[in-house]
């Protein structure tokens, strides 16, 4: 087990170091290609010369190698790679904010928004992936069929600006206008957009729209998980032996079935995180989607270099977590 | 989802606007009934996207300067009525409009007790100006003598020489060249005077600013969520703000903020997308306040292009454009149609200069096959990320049905890239630009764009007849004399057609009529909200 | 939004992605469906014979059907042309009417034009980058599979790289490098995002088929590697790679509306799909129909996609049966 945690740990640096480069590589090519992005920092105006030497060169743009077309930028990346590994720095925006303290302010945010999409896909989804199993080919089934695919066939970003100015704005501005309803519920749960007034609160229907995404597939996972192990010789005992459906289905099968779902939603985790950006744009969530999102388009390499990168990382940790769950969930499985 | 591109806050540069016909408050219908005495209170929601920075002279857009407004006090303000008024200044003379003496009033002190004087002031304009500060706004000090030594790389000196402290509360300021615009130019927040200790320190200043303006930071700066202000009751000054607190909550898209609003969550946003404002004045008719503003949007002919140089294939052009049913159906009904370069509030501005300005299809037709038609293919260019393709693709739907002329469109590029392409120019055919003024003389709108040569004639225009008006403008003896030569001058536009107006802009602000009583507004800055009066609860 | 494909993978085809490494447990699991090439046939048949009296096969089917015919001959749905547009004359915005079925957009082009020459774009790019992912992947995984060693260890990390990106984020990342964006730029970064699937597929797809005792006796016969590949492993593969493509089809659809919307997809004057929701999408309260009709469009196909799929994986899967 300590060894196959050690080497799986390993393989991690090739890929991050991968993932550094591809996106230091990408980030470049589009300075290469479009310019100085620190110039549109002065709109129609023309600085003086020296001020927009002085500034690309203060936020680590002034390489000459961002001149040349699809040069690789090596000298640069070595640099990058120095500060990012040697003295833990990032960089900072345009702003001149460092982006460790902008992943640090943005993440709680995305975190919370991931977890509560999270809990939503694994309560909802699970449950209804159940009950259609056990209805296999009736009304259930079929409903939740068409109904999860109609969620995941809408594009994301009509799904939340419908739910916006539906459900937060025309049916919350009837909540507000109810002196029955409190506060937190009126003007938080279904504020219309997040407000650092409730902040938790307000990120639940954004949490639910990220996690309706993978709701489809987690339902329909676990429906024929469910289905798979049901036939088995394992479950046919236990029926034998006469106990309950509610130990059979939430005992012995639930629990098999579950491990294709697990292994879903983790390696799903950092696709989630990434997949914020819609939902926090539309939402107004102060989280890391919304800031690399601008980043991308302002030019600050530095702020997307190290939020995806991150996200690659979250990605290959909750892989190599699930992995490990496998071992606890499915006593066949050993690492050695 | 259109992209936040904050707005060069240039135009707050400009000035002097109330000696020149003055604002026009025509769609004013805020609440005039407050009363300033029981006026004091409440708190204001305000929409902002996050700005660039709290530093005054680091940050040029226009998110930043709504915060700095309200938290600095400079030597001027810019008032209702578009003049600078004096604010820390006592007085601001000078015999030839070059040698400035300030006088500062006594008693403005920084929220950490230190005094504004002469040396706040000095301070901050050094640092300002220092090249390797690379502070945004270091550009604006370039008439002050010795920029060029701390702008040399490497600076020559640290200090601008143009500055010189007489007494503790006065000092002179040493131009380039005669300018009668300094008092208008310093209301702008890269003037604002500088604590000793946040000059020790500008990354927690940023944060936490030390300021000396009628508000103060309640708590640091909220990155991406909000920048919360209260009432600084310490501060002197008679411009003393109305409401208890500012909360200007940040919103990533203008259509997040308009839900925002809609919900109750804002009091008041000043970008509504333009979308939704024809929605937005229905919805809300007591809140809509609408003013014109000084933006002038035009389509400029590459006159180095020869197959361009029929004036009538452009004055075809000009007339083969629809432009309010443009407006209508692209811009949400919020532009003016241009018949002219320059924009309605300067005085000298004449409402019809041309006369291929309105939508006459047939004349457009017979002058276009007069001028020996056009071709192959159009390209229409544009910035890219500021939601111009939609409306350029009207207009060549337009010249396609009007002219018979194929067009595509060309809005790849980002605005740096795009004005370096103008400046080459490489574009192979007419390109979207807008105008701000510099300065309140209709000349602002003439001489960059259009003179030989000058910084922003990207069209490679040059008319000696042009030149030579402007020239006798500007030696005129009175202002009036001068204006009649400008307007000759642009009389020579109307001919050549070097630019088509399309329209001027109008700046859109949405309240909510049942907290707000009245909106601070003036049309330098646009909504003030320091000066903006809540309806009392109770 | 999630990545637009692995929202869409059912059960049949997530076993095979599992985050499997080496030594993981995955790898010794078998994928799906273990056949033998002689029983390919009658699967097929059978396969065909289920679905036939499968509705959510039918009528998604028939869906399709239409909107590929959409695409390829739009003359046929339409005489109008989807660029005569004005909008002078109080044309922009018009709601739907005899003459314009599905009314005139902000520019006051047709609208019903428009969706027809939409459904062009949109399906082109989509089914240009499925291709793509398929050769891709395909090659990927079982160059993987069968070198093993170090081509699989690398391929393996590269894999990983790209898996780890966040799909939008990425394909946003990758669009922003081009000035000129048209339906092939936004093809190559749905392909540059999205074919690390298939290449786990046919990955775990070659390496369990490696061990079975028709490969090994065919192998032990002195089979060359190519034939080996050929006719012994990827038949194996086929099926959940079809179940993936089709839903991954659908997926793009989706994703192009999305990455348009955003700003980094098509622009106008290009037509498609996205470029409609993009365009219109602020005007919804005043006129809901003009995101209701390339919204309708969108979500139709790729719930169609879906289905289709989905029934293809039942019908191919015959532990399910």
């Amino acid at each position: 087990m300590g060894r196959y945690v050690i080497r799986r740990l390993l393989q991690f640096i090739p890929t991050v170091f991968g993932a550094l480069f591809l996106l230091h590589y990408l980030t470049s090519v589009a300075i290469q290609l479009t310019g100085n992005p620190v110039r549109a920092l002065f709109g129609d105006r023309m600085p003086p010369e020296s001020v927009l030497r002085n500034l690309t060169e203060r936020l680590g743009l002034g390489d000459p190698c961002l001149e040349q077309p699809f040069s690789p930028c090596l000298a640069l990346f070595t640099q990058r790679l120095e500060s990012i590994f040697l003295h833990f720095d990032f960089g900072t925006n345009f702003s001149e904010r460092p982006v460790t303290d902008i992943v640090a302010g943005a993440m709680p945010y995305t975190l919370r928004l991931t977890a509560i999409a999270i809990s939503f896909e694994l309560l909802v989804g699970i449950s209804a992936g159940v009950l259609a199993g056990l209805r296999n080919g009736g009304f259930w089934d079929y409903w939740l069929k068409i109904s999860t695919v109609l969620i995941i066939s809408v594009p994301v970003v009509v799904l939340g600006v419908v739910v916006r100015d539906f459900v937060n704005l025309s049916f919350g501005n009837w909540l507000r206008g109810l002196e029955a309803v409190p506060d937190a519920i009126s003007r938080g749960v279904f504020a219309p957009t997040w407000t650092p007034n409730y902040p938790l609160a307000s990120l639940i229907i954004p949490g639910l729209v990220l996690g309706a995404l993978q709701l489809a597939a987690t339902a329909r996972l676990t429906r024929s998980s469910l289905l798979e192990n049901i036939r088995a010789d394992y479950v046919r005992t236990a029926w034998a032996k006469g106990l309950g459906q509610g130990r059979v289905v939430g005992i012995h099968t639930l629990r098999n079935s579950l491990i294709p779902v697990i292994t879903l939603i983790g390696t799903d985790i950092g696709a989630l995180m990434g997949g914020a950006v819609v939902t926090e744009g539309i939402f107004n969530v102060p989280g890391i989607g919304r800031q690399v999102f601008a980043a991308i388009f302002t030019g600050e390499t530095t702020v997307v270099i190290g939020i995806v990168t991150l996200l690659v990382l979250v990605y290959l940790i909750a892989s190599l977590v699930v992995d490990l769950l496998y071992a606890v969930l499915d006593p066949r499985i050993r690492y050695d | 989802m259109t992209n936040r591109w904050k707005l060069a806050a240039g135009v707050a540069a400009m000035s002097l606007l109330a000696a020149c016909g003055g604002s026009e408050d025509d769609g004013s219908d805020g609440g005039e009934q407050a009363q300033q005495e029981t006026a004091t209170g409440g708190e204001l929601r305000a929409y902002l996207s996050e700005p660039d920075s709290l530093i005054p002279s680091a940050a040029t857009d226009s998110e930043s300067n709504q915060v700095l407004t309200e938290i600095y006090r400079g030597l001027t303000i810019n008032g209702a009525d578009g003049g600078a008024e004096l604010a820390v200044a006592e007085s601001i003379e000078s015999d030839d409009n070059i040698t400035w003496t300030v006088r500062l009033k006594e008693g403005y002190t920084f929220t950490n007790g230190e005094p504004v004087d002469a040396d706040a002031f000095i301070r901050g304009w050094n640092f300002a100006a220092y090249g390797p500060n690379a502070q945004d706004g270091a550009g604006f000090f370039e008439r002050i003598v010795g920029f060029e030594e701390v702008q040399a790389d490497p600076p020559q000196t640290e200090e601008l020489s143009g500055l010189t402290k007489v007494d503790d509360y006065t000092f002179t300021v040493e131009l380039n060249a005669p300018f009668s615009g300094f008092r208008e130019v310093v209301a702008y927040q890269v003037f604002a005077p500088m604590a000793e200790e946040c000059l020790a320190d500008t990354d927690a200043c940023n944060e936490m600013p030390i300021s000396n303006g009628p508000y103060q930071l309640e708590s640091p700066w909220e990155h991406d969520v909000q920048v919360v202000l209260t009432r600084n009751e310490d501060y002197p000054g008679e411009d003393a703000g109305f409401a208890d607190r500012i909360v200007f909550r940040i919103f990533e898209s203008q259509d997040a903020a308009y839900a925002a609003f809609q919900g109750g969550e804002l009091d008041v946003i000043d970008q509504v997308p333009a979308e939704r404002r024809p929605e937005a004045q229905a919805q809300y008719p007591d809140g809509y306040f609408q003013t014109p503003n000084n933006s002038f949007t035009y389509l400029g002919i590459p006159d180095y292009d020869e197959r361009f140089s029929d004036v009538r294939l452009r004055q075809a052009f000009s007339l083969a454009i629809d432009r309010q049913a443009i407006i209508d159906a692209a811009l949400g009904g919020t532009q003016r149609p241009a018949s002219g370069w320059v924009s309605p509030l300067f005085e000298g501005q004449r409402d019809v200069v041309c006369q291929y300005c309105d939508y006459d299809p047939e004349e457009a037709k017979r002058l276009f096959d007069e001028a020996g038609g056009w071709d192959g293919t159009l390209e229409l260019m544009a910035n890219a990320g500021a939601g111009h393709e939609t409306w350029l693709q009207a207009l060549g739907d337009q010249l396609k049905q009007n002219l018979g002329i194929d067009y595509t469109i060309n809005v790849d590029q980002q605005f740096a890239e795009y004005l370096a392409t103008l400046e080459n120019q490489e574009a192979i055919g007419p390109y979207r630009l807008g105008w701000g003024p510099d300065y309140a003389l209709m000349e602002t709108y003439l001489t960059h764009l259009y003179g030989t040569d000058q910084s922003s004639n990207y069209f490679g225009y040059s008319n000696p007849e042009f030149d030579d008006l402007l020239k006798q403008g500007d030696s005129a003896a009175t202002v009036d004399e001068a204006i009649g030569f400008y307007q000759q001058a642009e009389d020579v536009l109307a001919e050549d057609m070097v630019a088509i107006p399309l329209w001027w802009g109008t700046q859109t602000v949405l309240y909510n009529p049942d907290t707000v009583a009245e909106l601070g507004f003036n049309p330098i800055d646009y909504e003030d909200y320091g000066q903006t009066v809540l309806k009392q609860q109770g | 939004m999630t990545d637009p494909v692995s929202t869409g993978v059912p059960a049949g085809t997530q076993a095979p992605n599992r985050p499997e490494q080496e030594a993981g447990p995955a790898s010794s699991a078998p994928p799906g469906t273990t056949l033998s090439e002689q029983r390919e046939a009658g699967l097929v048949g059978d396969a065909w014979r289920q679905l036939r009296r499968n509705p959510l096969f039918v009528i998604p089917a028939i869906f399709i059907l239409i909107v590929t015919s959409m695409a390829l001959f739009p003359s046929l749905w339409t005489s109008k042309d989807p660029l005569a547009c004005t909008v002078s004359g109080g044309l922009s915005r018009n709601a739907p009417s005899a003459e314009h079925w599905f009314g005139t957009s902000i520019l006051g082009c047709d609208y019903y034009a428009q969706a027809i020459y939409g459904a062009r774009t949109s399906m082109l790019i989509a089914l240009v980058a499925t291709i793509g992912i398929t050769i891709i992947g395909g090659l990927v995984g079982v160059l993987a599979g069968f070198f093993g060693r170090w081509t699989d260890a690398l391929l393996s990390r590269v894999t990983d790289v790209f898996l780890g990106l966040p799909f939008l984020l990425g394909a946003i990342v990758f669009l922003t490098i081009f000035k000129n964006r048209n339906e092939w730029t936004l093809a190559a970064a749905l392909i540059a995002l999205g074919w690390t699937v298939i290449a786990r597929i046919m990955r775990a797809s070659v390496l369990s088929s490696k061990h079975l005792d028709y490969v090994q006796a065919a192998r032990a016969l002195g089979g060359a590697r190519r034939r080996l590949v050929a006719r012994h492993i990827l038949p194996n593969a086929i099926a959940p790679v079809v179940v993936y493509a089709t839903i991954a089809l659908g997926g793009f659809i989706s994703a192009e509306a999305t990455l348009t919307f955003l700003g980094v997809g098509l622009q106008p004057p290009a037509v498609s799909w996205g470029v409609m929701i993009d365009q219109h999408d602020g005007y919804y309260h005043e006129d809901p129909w003009l995101l209701a009709f390339p919204v309708s469009l969108v979500v139709g196909t790729v719930l169609s996609f879906v289905l289709v799929g989905d029934a293809l994986r039942d019908a191919l899967d015959p532990k399910l049966r």
